[in-house]
């Protein structure tokens, strides 16, 4: 059994801390729309961003990790997207800390804390992608599901062995878990979590989890994430925490590159938009390493 | 070498093994508000809102009270403690230890916690220094009732560590931790039961974590003195031999509660209850004494009778012990048309259930009896209890209440069908017990006015079985029954069966749609208090419930917490149909608006209680101003911050 592992863990808001409105205009922005159609967004919002949530949580042997990337499009509705990511992510970890669920079955714990909110008094509305990630420690195994474009990567000696897959309805709009507010039931794209990609792997001492939102794969490419990665020396708490910074900053750096042709933009061109730069977004990044004893 | 204080051991709750009320669903997956909350480290302190990692219960306030129509005669014995505890959460922990202190975290409404008693079982021919480890099974089910008792060799009784006889007023709105100065007991202990009295709270009390610090060794009077300036008012060196001290205004014969002085009262000693049967140890000897029986001879024995029914309930069993005189009076039959065992369920065992079939033996005329928890612990068998109703002759019972009392089975249930043929209320509610074919037995009942099956396992035969035998039915509680599969029919078969139903509860009843909420309506037309909660398949967009204000015009409770649904049209109806309501709750919902509210102010000059929490339009500014302009109304707004 591997009895220790290290995270790292690091969300970076991409807005609110570094550049100010001003630097935006003129870049056009294509929101996550609950229904998938285009519109380009006030970019004076602060609140543009801000909408991907994520826990860390520890059951026996069974570490559990969640990303979830709010559908930013319900501003449009008058409804806060951060709240339905923070809430979900909330209550996955509530269930993992309280031993609630099966380590491989992480579709199921999806499905629960999804259920779950549901029984929370605050009408809640929205929708998001989420990813979970369970580390069996007993087994060495990793157990994954994905609903959406969010995702995660197996590194092992510097080529990615496993990786998730986008899934999406079109262009831009990802799988989502969603609670339609109830005038609106009947309109809203609303996927299962059963619907989620689900994978389990046998893992390696060694092996590298990267675990994150769109707003990374989105803007740097698996090549510059493994050159990053491949600089991670010894899997201390300090290492990681800097490959984590270092990633998210290149990722943001790029984001906001007008001339970068970007793996969105790359997509963007093959769904016939034609589109340079980066994609401004949260970024939000979970790395681990499995170590020995 | 100096010799070092005892070790303290420092415990959170690890398991429940069982609780009366909570206010999350019973799937156990779910733990949205669930009383399991209560276990393991603090999630949510010192954070204070209304957050669903927190355990809570499933009432508070007076609102639900208020609503009871009291048709059955209340004993109105003074009570050894003035509150009346409501609910209770029995935790365990890993292991067994003398208790020191227990602290919960309060983090929402502090103020609950009224009482705390220790399970302890011990065995015989062994002393406090030589106690042995309990060995039962450690693997606790984290997600509901766990942890067999197993009574083998050993005694199993209650010890209580610690009661505060004045609920806590007015405390400030701030998350606290709690920890009591308790009473030292002789025994270790891993089951503790945190008792709850709610009805002086602003809103739901809120609890986060339960701490348990004790020693593995007796220390007896230990060296390491607890923290001073705590609750200094509530040091308890010894159970005091004196219990409690009478009123001492001469003036005045009545007994008053609020004359007592609860200040040296403690635990009351389990003995006390044995004596319940017991002959005068003072033989009457007339060389001794001038008057048979004492100076209480002189008096009428009406008056001495009367004297007698304001002595509280432990006071009147000792009092058998005095004289032949007092002893006589402690077995009249009309001393005991109502007996109310609730606040001493700890003490309530075989000898107790014994001496009241003593008492009811010969024109016995008793038509109340609440026995709510007795038996809890295991500390009496549901044999002991099934015997009782056998043997004891309860022909003119009508209310009996052993809500949330774990020696109720289902042979109990039948012998309770069998001899209780005149019962007009009964509540069984959180008896978990009875399995649902066992409760189909309830349709033998046939005068049945109120019925409370809360978080019991009956189902929809069951049910069913019970409206149609019961049809002057007036109040029925099938909360949280989570075996009742079609709630429509249900509704269905009342409409049908029980047109003189007035007072529902169906808190989260998932398959109840407007099909059978129409079907009611329509056919019901005494209904005054429902309580639709967390009924998620009630749709507003039916028109259910604006055909409910339409059709209900004595209204005067309407709980649709957590709707979502309720919308202007609704609250319109109400105002304009329903002129009697008194208690409306719409938590949750985004869509009505402030003016609507106002016109129900208006129209409703009735209004007590508004709970309009997490509603979309009700800002903390608008409901200050509400709480103005109608300062009798009770108006919740409750906050996750």
């Amino acid at each position: 059994m591997f009895s220790v592992m290290t995270y790292g863990r690091y969300a970076a808001r991409a807005v609110a801390n570094s550049l100010s409105p001003e630097h935006f205009n003129g870049i056009p922005i294509v929101p996550n729309n609950p229904r998938g159609i285009q519109s380009t967004v006030s970019l004076l919002d602060k609140r543009l961003y801000g909408d991907d949530a994520c826990f860390v949580a520890y059951y026996n042997a069974a570490d559990v990790l969640g990303v979830a990337d709010g559908v930013g499009g319900w501003r449009a509705y008058g409804i806060d997207p951060s709240q339905f990511s923070k809430k979900l992510m909330a209550a996955c970890e509530m269930m993992v800390k309280t031993g609630r669920f099966v380590p491989n079955q992480p579709a199921e714990l999806l499905a629960s804390g999804y259920n779950e909110l549901l029984q929370d008094k605050v009408p809640l509305a929205g929708s998001s992608t989420a990813c979970i990630v369970v580390l069996d420690r007993s087994k060495q195994t990793l157990h994954t599901a994905n609903l959406g474009d969010s995702g995660f990567m197996v590194v092992r000696k510097g080529e990615v062995v496993h990786r998730s897959s986008e899934q999406q309805h079109f262009f831009n709009t990802p799988f989502q878990l969603s609670v339609p507010p109830a005038e609106h039931r009947a309109e809203v794209l609303n996927d299962a979590a059963e619907d989620a990609d689900t994978a389990s792997f046998d893992l390696e001492l060694g092996d590298i989890i990267l675990t994150a939102t769109d707003g990374l794969f989105d803007n740097m490419p698996d090549h510059a994430i493994l050159k990053e990665l491949s600089t991670l020396k010894d899997s201390q708490y300090e290492s990681i925490k800097r490959t984590v910074w270092n990633l998210a900053e290149q990722a943001r750096d790029l984001s906001y590159d007008p001339d970068y042709f970007s793996p969105f933009a790359k997509q963007a061109r093959k769904n016939g938009y034609n589109v340079t730069g980066g994609k401004p977004d949260d970024i939000t990044i979970l790395l681990s390493i499995v170590t020995g004893d | 070498m100096k010799q070092n204080g005892p070790k303290y051991i420092k415990q959170y709750a690890v398991g429940i093994i069982d609780y009366s009320s909570q206010y999350g669903g019973e799937n156990r997956r779910s733990f949205s508000y669930s009383v399991s909350n209560i276990m393991g480290e603090p999630q949510i302190f010192p954070k204070y809102g209304d957050f669903t990692q927190a355990a809570v219960m499933r009432t508070y306030g007076p609102w639900w009270e208020k609503c009871e129509s009291p048709k059955y005669k209340k004993d109105n014995r003074p009570r050894l403690f003035p509150f009346a505890s409501q609910d209770y959460i029995d935790v365990v922990f890993d292991q067994a230890v003398y208790p020191w202190s227990i602290a919960i975290y309060e983090t929402y409404n502090p103020g609950s916690l009224v009482r705390i008693l220790a399970l302890c079982q011990h065995f015989p021919n062994q002393t406090a220094k030589s106690d042995r480890n309990n060995n039962v099974a450690t693997d606790p089910d984290i997600l509901g009732k766990a942890i067999p008792l197993p009574l083998i060799d050993g005694f199993t009784h209650w010890e209580v560590l610690w009661d505060n006889p004045h609920p806590q007023h007015n405390l400030p709105t701030a998350a606290r931790m709690f920890a009591p100065i308790l009473r030292e007991i002789k025994h270790r202990s891993r089951i503790i039961r945190l008792e709850f009295c709610h009805s002086h709270l602003e809103y739901y009390a809120e609890l986060d974590a339960v701490e348990l610090t004790g020693t593995l060794e007796y220390s007896g009077s230990s060296p390491v003195d607890p923290p001073s300036g705590s609750m200094s008012a509530m040091k308890l060196d010894k159970p005091s031999t004196s219990i409690i001290t009478p009123s001492s205004s001469s003036e005045d014969l009545a007994f008053s509660e609020s004359k007592i002085d609860y200040s040296l009262s403690s635990a009351v000693d389990p003995e006390d209850f044995s004596c319940l049967n017991s002959d005068p140890t003072d033989e009457d000897n007339p060389e001794h004494a001038p008057y048979p029986g004492g100076a209480f001879s002189q008096l009428p024995a009406e008056l001495l009778s009367k004297i007698f029914s304001y002595l509280s309930f432990p006071d009147f069993c000792r009092a058998a012990q005095v004289c032949t005189l007092f002893r006589s009076h402690s077995y009249d039959p009309a001393q005991f048309n109502c007996l109310n065992l609730h606040t001493y369920w700890h003490m309530v065992n075989e000898n107790t259930l014994a001496g009241i079939v003593d008492r009811c033996k010969h024109g016995c005329t008793i038509q109340t009896l609440n026995m709510r928890w007795v038996g809890g612990g295991d500390i009496m068998s549901s044999d002991q209890l099934h015997d009782f109703f056998r043997v004891c002759d309860l022909l003119t019972l009508t209310f009996l209440d052993v809500g949330s009392s774990p020696c109720i089975t289902d042979k109990v249930l039948k012998a309770m069908t069998d001899v209780l043929p005149h019962l007009n209320h009964l509540n069984i509610e959180s008896c978990d017990k009875p399995t649902s074919e066992g409760l189909r037995v309830l349709h033998k009942f046939s005068n049945l006015e109120t019925l409370n099956l809360y978080r019991t396992k009956v189902d929809d035969a069951g049910i069913i079985c019970v409206l149609r035998s019961n049809t002057q039915l007036e109040s029925l509680n099938l909360g949280s029954c989570q075996h009742i599969l079609d709630y429509d029919k249900v509704f269905m078969e009342m409409a049908a069966h029980c047109q003189q139903i007035r007072i529902i509860d169906v808190w989260r009843a998932r398959s109840l749609t407007s099909q059978g909420l129409n079907e009611l309506t329509t056919h019901c037309k005494h209904l005054e208090e429902l309580d639709f909660g967390w009924c998620g398949t009630l749709q507003s967009s039916t028109g259910c419930f604006t055909h409910l204000a339409k059709s209900c015009r004595n209204l005067h409770k309407l709980f649709l917490t957590a709707n979502r649904t309720v919308s202007d049209a609704e609250i319109r109806f109400l105002a304009e149909h329903c002129p009697k309501l008194r208690q409306l709750d719409i938590l949750g919902t985004r869509q009505v608006s402030v003016a609507a509210i106002e016109l129900l102010l208006l129209r409703c000059p009735d209004m007590q209680f508004l709970d309009l929490s997490f509603c979309f339009s009700f800002t903390v500014e608008v409901v200050n101003g509400l709480r103005t302009l109608y300062p009798h109304v009770s108006i919740k707004r409750s906050f996750q911050e």
